[in-house]
């Protein structure tokens, strides 16, 4: 769950200064939710001098259309700029990898038998990380599915794929993630 | 299988922050200043609009062109002032291929008689309706002038070259019904769309045991705006006879939906392109025609391909088409028609999938190329 970083109507009050063009406002946004915001674009963008195109022109559609956002409680400015910050960096996915056309696979669902590895002494830095070296077509649909809690049928219409290989997508994400942190939990368990 | 799993995952990198990349604040400010600032929504008007001051451009520019080539052109059908070339008249002009041009490219002496014929062919082709023009006054004296001489002149091509369907077959030697198979082969720009409305669904997602989704207190709601598509061409149409003529091309076509998805109040929007490479093969029929309107229906059907997910999309248009000749190189048109679209076997939701059968418009500009 989102912090609820504001007490009383302060949130609120920013957006409505955001909408009225007041810069500090900006920068107060900044200083709130730009760590945030980052750490969900660095999710889907690998690459640092992407990563900084797409966090400034997430911030650039969250400003220009602030005027369009209606605040609805607590916590929502912060829904909605994570949401522009996943659409900015889809954006950029289906622009810069359109080639790379996301893999059809069609896996049959039963590698997951044994139970998956602990993930509770991973440091988010390494989860990013790991999810960085997915390709980039499992890596999105995962982040889809996963963090921003799309349905396979919203992530097929969102990519232009079919619903059966956003869920294949995702099965073969998850076997590599598991792999991957099953590798670093044998490489970081305490050997005494 | 292994939902919680995941959701532990969600659970850990739910406030996951790393340090922002900096940042331009010139442009953010420049964002926040346009952010009171709401879009309007004529986009589409714009749209066309813009795309018919551009053909509207090309077509100037292409007349421009067209009229500096017209003296080289003269200088090349010097070559072919033959008695027979001439007997045929416009629409033996058309008949030449480029090919027997090149073949005589050999600089051949200017003859006075000669350069009036090549005149008389030249209104022919180009401006054969136009009465006040002095050159088609002269055409039927000057003929008879140019015909023996032109017999008397060697022929430099080894050989006609002899016409797909012989002239005569088609048209009767009459110049006077010739003079209205102008504009063989015709190039056209076009922008089309279909006029309905933009197509606005509801779609109700009520989680289902999906464990992402039972965090969120209402259910979400997303709901889909298919705007109209809109496609851009250039095709080619050649006369087959006096009535009937037959035209292909390619043709590229954009299919964009907003799909906005409320979640606990908030709305987010995206947007879905599709792009469409096509192929389309039409016959029209000639109803009418005047000096300057001509009036045509037109069938066919096009086949495309989609540069994203679905397959072959498969269509059948009709309609009835209107022209008018701007300038003897080109002419205006606007054809609103009725499309149907076959289904594409895809998921993918379309525009086409909830209107496969509509009404469309499309306009453009011709260039006549002989």
């Amino acid at each position: 769950m989102p912090q609820v970083i504001f007490i009383g109507n302060e949130e609120q009050r920013l957006v409505e200064r955001l909408q009225e063009n007041d810069r500090t406002a900006a920068r107060e946004f900044y200083t709130l939710y730009a760590e945030s915001l980052a750490g969900v674009c660095s999710r889907y963008i690998t690459d640092e001098d992407d990563l900084k195109d797409v966090f400034q022109n997430a911030l650039v559609h969250i400003f220009s259309h602030i005027g369009d956002f209606k605040y609805r409680g607590a916590g929502s400015l912060q829904a909605w700029a994570t949401k522009v910050a996943v659409n900015e960096s889809l954006k950029f996915l289906r622009m810069k990898e359109h080639h790379e056309a996301l893999p059809l696979d069609y896996v049959t669902v039963d590698h997951l038998e044994d139970e998956p590895p602990s993930i509770s002494d991973i440091p988010p830095d390494i989860i990013c990380q790991m999810l960085n070296r997915l390709p980039t077509g499992y890596r999105t649909v995962l982040n889809l599915y996963v963090f921003e809690g799309k349905s396979h049928q919203e992530i097929a219409r969102l990519l232009g794929i079919r619903k059966d290989s956003s869920a294949s997508q995702l099965l073969r994400a998850k076997e590599m993630l598991i792999k991957m942190i099953r590798k670093y939990n044998d490489d970081n368990s305490p050997r005494r | 299988m292994n939902e919680e799993w995941l959701e532990q995952m969600r659970q850990k990198m739910t406030d996951y922050k790393r340090p922002a990349p900096e940042v331009s604040w010139d442009a953010i400010d420049r964002a926040l200043a346009a952010g009171k600032v709401h879009k309007t929504r004529m986009l589409w008007l714009r749209r066309m609009a813009a795309a018919a001051v551009i053909l509207l451009i090309a077509g100037v520019g292409y007349w421009d062109i067209l009229r500096n080539d017209t003296e080289q052109a003269a200088e090349k059908r010097l070559t072919e002032n033959h008695g027979e070339r001439l007997r045929v008249g416009a629409s033996a002009g058309i008949w030449h291929n480029d090919s027997s041009v090149a073949k005589i490219r050999v600089p051949v002496p200017v003859i006075p008689p000669a350069r009036i014929s090549v005149t008389a062919i030249l209104a022919e082709t180009i401006t054969p309706i136009s009465e006040s023009s002095p050159d088609t006054i002269h055409t039927a004296t000057i003929e008879e002038e140019a015909l023996p001489r032109s017999n008397g002149e060697g022929d430099i091509r080894p050989k006609k070259q002899t016409p797909p369907t012989p002239a005569s077959v088609i048209y009767p030697t009459d110049l006077h019904q010739r003079k209205h198979i102008d504009n063989r082969l015709t190039a056209k720009v076009y922008m089309s769309s279909t006029m309905a409305d933009n197509r606005h669904n509801n779609l109700f997602y009520k989680p289902q045991g999906d464990s992402i989704d039972e965090h969120f207190k209402y259910p979400k709601q997303i709901s889909m705006t298919k705007h109209q598509p809109v496609r851009f061409g250039l095709s080619l149409r050649y006369r087959l006879n006096d009535r009937w003529s037959i035209e292909s091309g390619l043709s590229y076509t954009r299919l964009s939906s907003d799909i906005s998805t409320t979640i606990d109040g908030v709305t987010t929007v995206t947007e879905q392109h599709l792009n469409y490479i096509g192929l389309p093969l039409n016959i029209s029929y000639d109803l009418w025609k005047s000096n300057h309107f001509g009036l045509y229906v037109t069938t066919g059907g096009t086949i495309e391909k989609s540069l994203d997910t679905s397959p072959w999309q498969f269509s059948l248009s009709g309609g009835i088409g209107a022209e008018y000749k701007l300038m003897n190189f080109f002419s205006l048109y606007a054809e609103p028609g009725l499309g149907y679209y076959f289904k594409d076997g895809s998921t993918t939701p379309t525009i086409y999938q909830d209107h496969p059968l509509n009404f469309n418009l499309s306009f453009g500009l011709r260039f006549n190329l002989k």
